[in-house]
């Protein structure tokens, strides 16, 4: 089955995994396979400079035309987060967030916040009905499935009552559990924290209805299509596994997975290195002798790695050497 | 610094013990969990006391960074929750002992201690630092990439946005992390994407006055042509049918894997080559005598 088979018509395609496995340069395949057909974007993490080079368009936040049928953008979260404060909240509350302390510091202030602006910016390109199809490579986090979870874990702070309760007046420091954390940290810093909440109330308010919108597309299989992508050893094909659980638990298993980084198959005839290497013989056996043993310790794991798709839609890639859009199209042809 | 300031935390300063600190960072992939294992059985040999901390919960039955013959394993783990230290650390100033488990269940105050910035990582690097004052060795296997980054500055951040006890609680940990018994090991593979971040990583310690380490390249591969005349000789091989093809054909796999590697690495100041090893079984010993080799 092709990848085109596996993802159907899916509005947007979301690629998982942990980190160091390529996830980036896997989704600029798919993208590129899937803009045969598909009006598309991908819309990538800080990609490595060679395959930025390969693409052949400087990446910026909004979308740039890389070839007919498909676009490029990358995620830059402050200038993601800039735009949204600029956008929903009141000049004062504006002036109030820019300036605060702790908005400087906010990459580290929402668990996540990559994903959380990634998730604003993606909401507008799904909004806008440019693209039929949008490949999401997805920023690195703890746990990698976090990104899907990103809506309903605002949605969490938001039903819980936590914001609510922090704009009431005096709500934060008056109240229970909360004042504990007070105690704990001083009241300035709670002061300063519910007021950076009472700034940005009315944006979650925004946020809060965007959330739910997305929620729904992420929650629903007939529009979201997820991609594990995985290397072929020990510790990434367990992370991979545990996301795989994860995925099948929300009812919306992979579409297909994609494993990266494997060695092509080089068997070696006879028992040792044949005659014609001259003083090269010694060097040659042990290189080859090595590449046999990376590849049989990768095996395994490859092959597991696979057992996580549904049976047809298996796919072993080397993505390795992919210096132009050239060899990057060849590459995905062979997804 | 006053009384409760000493007691919002498990350790107050003045211990006996100064014992060595490290902190194993680097992108997701690199061999930072092997690394760190491998530091800590170092130590195990010359018979110093040595703990391998993670700040998420191992994965169960999977071993010590995938050496399953490592047994028994000479050094103790722990694996601390960044979450349930700040809860213990709010328990301890309120003094109720029950809490933790409370507040845990209380969805307004997790919601807040889960956005607060850099708390957590404080309460989980004040009980490191406080652990590395009871034995010879504590090395942390910290989070990949930007959580790593965020972790080690997590100090400063809280220092800068808070007041009152935990901003002294917040500079007692900067400025142990920054003693010379702490320092930092980053960690790359010989590939475009570990290398800047290490080099990023490294340019980040620097100009926060923390102390580093030679950086380690895992994985190298080993050179098998030293000249273009011998790669020519080796492609020439590889391009003819014969019994000598697939031999050529594997060994200018390695060679160019090897040859790209170089480049990749050559931005990153002398680094300590560990090279890739095939075979999981003794890898973790393998990884310390190349991390012992002077």
């Amino acid at each position: 089955m092709t990848v085109e088979r596996a993802l159907a018509d899916r509005r947007l395609v979301v690629v998982l995994g942990p980190g160091g496995v390529g996830k980036t340069t896997a989704s600029a395949l798919l993208a590129l396979r899937l803009a045969r057909r598909r009006r598309t974007l991908v819309f990538t993490a800080d990609p490595a400079r060679r395959l930025a080079d390969a693409l052949g368009v400087p990446l910026a936040r909004t979308p740039v035309r890389v070839r007919e049928n498909l676009h490029a953008c990358m995620l830059d979260p402050k200038a993601s987060l800039d735009a949204l404060v600029s956008t929903y909240a009141r000049p004062r509350e504006r002036d109030a967030i820019f300036a605060s302390p702790l908005y400087a510091h906010l990459s580290d202030a929402f668990a996540g916040s990559e994903d959380f602006v990634a998730m604003g910016d993606l909401y507008e390109h799904v909004e806008s009905g440019d693209f039929e199809t949008i490949v999401v490579d997805t920023p690195p986090s703890r746990h990698a499935v976090d990104f899907l979870d990103v809506p309903s874990r605002l949605l969490r702070v938001f039903e819980t009552g936590a914001v609510r309760w922090v704009l009431r007046p005096g709500g934060f420091l008056a109240g229970g559990a909360a004042s504990l954390l007070a105690t704990a940290t001083s009241g300035e810093y709670a002061r300063d924290l519910a007021g950076f909440f009472a700034a940005f109330g009315r944006m979650f308010e925004e946020l809060e209805a965007r959330a739910r919108r997305m929620q729904t597309l992420l929650g629903d299989p007939a529009s979201t299509a997820t991609i594990l992508v995985a290397a072929p050893e020990a510790a990434a094909v367990r992370s991979a596994a545990a996301l795989a659980t994860r995925l099948a638990e929300r009812g919306a298993p992979p579409a297909a997975v994609i494993v990266n980084r494997v060695l092509p198959p080089i068997d070696l005839p006879g028992p040792s290195v044949p005659a014609g290497f001259g003083d090269l013989a010694p060097r040659v056996e042990r290189a080859a002798r090595l590449y046999e043993a990376l590849r049989a310790e990768e095996a395994p794991h490859a092959a597991a790695a696979l057992a996580l798709a549904p049976a047809g839609a298996r796919v072993a890639a080397r993505a390795g050497g992919l210096r132009t859009l050239a060899r990057l199209e060849e590459a995905a042809r062979e997804l | 610094m006053d009384v409760s300031a000493a007691r919002l935390f498990c350790q107050g300063p003045g211990s006996r013990r100064v014992g060595e600190l490290r902190i194993v960072l680097g992108k997701g992939g690199a061999g930072r969990t092997t690394v760190a294992a491998a530091l800590c059985l170092s130590a195990a040999r010359k018979g110093r006391a040595a703990t391998l901390v993670t700040l998420s919960p191992l994965a169960p039955g999977t071993g010590v960074a995938g050496d399953e013959t490592l047994d028994p394993i000479p050094f103790r783990t722990l694996a601390i929750d960044p979450r349930a230290e700040l809860d213990a650390a709010v328990a301890r100033v309120t003094g109720l002992r029950l809490l933790p488990r409370l507040l845990s269940l209380h969805p307004a105050y997790a919601a807040l201690a889960d956005v607060a910035p850099a708390v957590k990582e404080v309460a989980s690097l004040d009980r490191i630092v406080a652990l590395s004052r009871q034995t010879d060795l504590v090395v942390v296997d910290a989070p990949a990439t930007g959580h790593g980054r965020n972790l080690l500055l997590a100090p400063r951040k809280a220092a800068d946005l808070v007041a009152g006890r935990l901003r002294e609680r917040a500079l007692a940990v900067e400025s142990a992390l920054r003693e010379p018994p702490c320092r930092a090991t980053v960690v790359a593979t010989p590939e475009e994407m570990p290398v800047r971040e290490a080099r990023e990583l490294l340019e980040l310690l620097d100009a926060n006055g923390f102390h580093a380490e030679r950086p380690v390249l895992n994985r190298c591969l080993p050179a098998v042509t030293q000249d273009e005349e011998e790669g020519d000789r080796l492609a020439a091989l590889a391009n003819a049918a014969g019994p000598a093809e697939a031999w050529a054909k594997a060994a200018r796999w390695i060679d160019r894997a090897h040859r790209e590697g170089e480049v990749a690495a050559a931005d990153l100041p002398s680094p300590r080559r560990v090279p890739w090893i095939p075979s999981p079984a003794g890898r973790l010993a393998r990884v310390a005598d190349a991390m012992e080799a002077p």
